[in-house]
């Protein structure tokens, strides 16, 4: 029998059993921490130079008001290494689930924002909050499962 | 689909925990495939035929 050897980069956790990750579940906790880490510094330096006059033309203007992308497309390329790296096909179907209902939950509430905003005339739903709450609805389904499975 | 995991289990006197690192995967994993949550793939359901050394009919049924 091969023996499962701990990942030296990923100490073991004292967490409780079931909140404990595989090895390939704490590479992508730290690769989604170091994009999501990303996503704020771009997302707020954004807003800074917006907020100091600075308004760069062209290509430019193009290049700078799409630099939060690059840390969404981190988020999702880890969450791709996750499923290539995660060894136990029950936690990939753990994952998968979650992403579902994450992307489910983010249609529902944008759609009924949608018809509130049509209707009552709510604020409106700026969609630069999509990935994040796509990101949270997964998150917290994701645990949720892995709670109920524990 | 019905299986007899646990009853394979027992009779070795393993934990979820000790069959998880025979397969080399979680015991939520064991947990629930035994439960009949979850159904493993073909691959997973050979390395448990192998490790009890029976055949998957054996283990597994399409019984609901």
């Amino acid at each position: 029998m091969k023996e499962r050897t701990p990942d030296k980069n990923c100490p073991q956790s004292r967490s409780p059993q079931w909140l404990q990750k595989t090895p390939a579940a704490r590479r992508y906790a730290f690769r989604l921490s170091l994009a999501m880490f990303a996503f704020v510094v771009l997302s707020l330096g954004l807003s800074y130079l917006a907020f100091h006059g600075f308004h760069p033309k062209g290509v430019v203007a193009y290049l700078v008001a799409i630099l939060p992308a690059i840390a969404i497309i981190a988020t999702l390329v880890s969450g791709g290494m996750y499923l290539s790296e995660e060894t136990d096909e029950f936690q990939r179907h753990l994952f998968v689930q979650s992403v579902l209902w994450g992307v489910g939950g983010i249609m529902v509430l944008t759609s009924v924002w949608g018809w509130l905003q049509l209707y009552i005339h709510i604020s409106q739903f700026f969609t630069i909050w999509t990935f994040p709450f796509f990101l949270v609805f997964q998150s917290v389904t994701w645990q949720t499962l892995r709670w109920r499975n524990r | 689909m019905k299986n007899r995991l646990r009853v394979l289990r027992a009779e070795r006197e393993w934990s979820q925990a000790d069959l998880a690192d025979r397969l080399e995967v979680s015991r939520q994993s064991v947990n629930a495939i035994e439960t009949g949550k979850y159904d493993p793939s073909l691959p997973l359901a050979f390395r448990i035929a192998r490790l009890f050394e029976s055949s998957i009919e054996a283990i597994f049924t399409d019984e609901m």
